[in-house]
């Protein structure tokens, strides 16, 4: 699958990581849809004490919405931090997809463990970003 | 029957001293403190030195009237304690007492400072229940 | 991966010895004027060691809470949160379970442990009285409470990156049994 951008946002909605290849308009239009993205996770994450359906309550919300080229895909953790995977193909597997979300939030639980990482801020550490690139190379 | 037992650091201070049965007092307890020490590491190294079969680690010795068995751990912990002359091989005792008693309560304990004089009221507190329960305590 | 115990719990009371006597002896010496800087005041002394230890685990909490929610479904309620710190989070860093929880449903818990981990090898110079009892006195529980505030910012952090906004107390008189009140910062 050609991933377009990954980005990741914190519990109070902040951007803690927007990693993409592209730049300039490009760029800004990719991170209007990671922030558009957010808005239909608010939608597909259940209130606490809300349904209870098992299905709401995965950590992988699937495909949130398609666009002309595009489709965006969410996932939320226990500590409500977003991941919003961006990508190109039209022929993709949820499993992939679900599998790629995984191995990010490996690496991220990876990147806050850094002693000098406070929580909450954003993540500029070059050992996640070159984790983060092996791995989208990988998928 | 236990006696009593020591516990040294490895500068020679005392840092334990406890009885349970001692019919016949010492003279002079600090004394006894003082050179008990002293005289167990002079027999560690001469018992080792004339052993016919190396190596060689001095356990324990027995006089007409008591058994003193002796426990040194890697660190320079050392350990005595006197028994009737009947009683058999305390190495699993000793070891227990090191291991479980002493690292735990003592070594482990955040208000024990490492050189002071052992107070820990959970350390003498265990020791006591601990040997009181030995079926040769009595 | 695992820590042995052992290590852990002595860096734990070398890190809160450390706080106390840096927050209580200045590390540089101070010059005259500067004197007035100097933390003389025990009530602050006190307030401060809390803040350090404190805050320090409210750090590791948060970011523990990551890790160690990572492998399952998403809570569904507050009552789940609790039920993770109780039995999971709990074991995976004390070793055990909790023994008791109480709650009055609208936002405060009462957790009892009655063998806290950090606390099982405290003890306290023996006064020759009482060989069995091990109840402590006013100055004793000031101390004890120096090894507990470093564990109550753990559970703070942890729920606070869950979703849980809180303040947690602890308050022991026997060791080492011991009890945190987590309230939340929502209830009235």
């Amino acid at each position: 699958m050609k991933i377009i951008c990954v980005g990741i946002i914190g519990p109070q909605n902040n951007p803690l990581l927007i990693h993409t290849d592209f730049s300039g308009e490009e760029r800004k239009n990719i991170e209007y849809i990671v922030y558009t993205a957010l808005d239909f996770c608010e939608e597909k994450i259940p209130a606490m004490s809300g349904n209870k359906k098992s299905s709401l309550f995965e950590s992988y919300l699937g495909l949130l919405f398609p666009t002309e080229d595009l489709r965006v895909y969410g996932y939320v953790t226990n500590t409500h931090h977003k991941y919003v995977l961006v990508l190109d193909d039209s022929d993709v597997k949820d499993v992939d997809t679900k599998k790629f979300f995984v191995q990010l939030h490996d690496i991220f639980i990876q990147a806050i463990s850094n002693p000098f990482y406070n929580y909450g801020e954003k993540i500029e550490s070059l050992n996640f970003i070159s984790n983060l690139k092996s791995l989208i190379s990988k998928s | 029957m236990i006696y009593n037992l020591f516990i040294f650091s490895k500068d020679n201070k005392c840092l334990y001293y406890y009885e349970w049965n001692r019919p016949l007092k010492a003279d002079s307890l600090d004394y006894e403190k003082e050179n008990l020490s002293g005289l167990l590491i002079a027999i560690c190294d001469f018992v080792s030195k004339i052993s016919p079969i190396k190596p060689s680690f001095f356990k324990s010795y027995s006089t007409s009237s008591y058994k003193l068995h002796y426990y040194e751990s890697l660190s320079g912990f050392r350990m005595a304690i006197l028994t009737d002359p009947t009683t058999g091989d305390l190495t699993d005792s000793l070891e227990y007492i090191y291991g479980e008693l002493f690292t735990n309560y003592v070594m482990k304990n955040p208000l024990y400072e490492i050189g002071q004089e052992i107070k820990s009221q959970k350390f003498i507190y265990e020791l006591d229940l601990y040997i009181s329960k030995l079926p040769f305590f009595k | 991966m695992s820590v042995s115990e052992s290590i852990w719990s002595l860096l734990l009371n070398e890190f809160v010895n450390y706080v106390v006597s840096s927050v209580s002896e200045p590390s540089e010496p101070t010059k005259e004027e500067n004197n007035e800087d100097f933390i003389n005041d025990p009530e602050d002394q006190k307030k401060i060691t809390k803040a350090k230890l404190s805050n320090a685990g409210y750090q590791i909490g948060q970011k523990l809470a990551d890790r160690y929610t990572k492998d399952r479904s998403r809570f569904r309620e507050q009552v789940d949160i609790i039920r993770f710190l109780c039995k999971d989070f709990w074991t995976l860093l004390f070793g055990k379970n909790v023994d008791n929880l109480k709650t009055n449903h609208r936002g405060m818990w009462i957790i009892r442990d009655e063998n806290f981990r950090p606390l099982r090898n405290l003890s306290f110079p023996f006064d020759g009285k009482n060989l069995k009892k091990f109840d402590l006195n006013e100055n004793q529980i000031q101390i004890v409470q120096r090894f507990l505030y470093f564990p109550c910012g753990l559970i703070r952090g942890a729920l606070s990156a869950l979703g849980i906004d809180a303040d947690v107390d602890v308050h022991c008189s026997l060791i080492p049994a011991c009890e945190f009140t987590v309230i939340s910062k929502e209830s009235n």
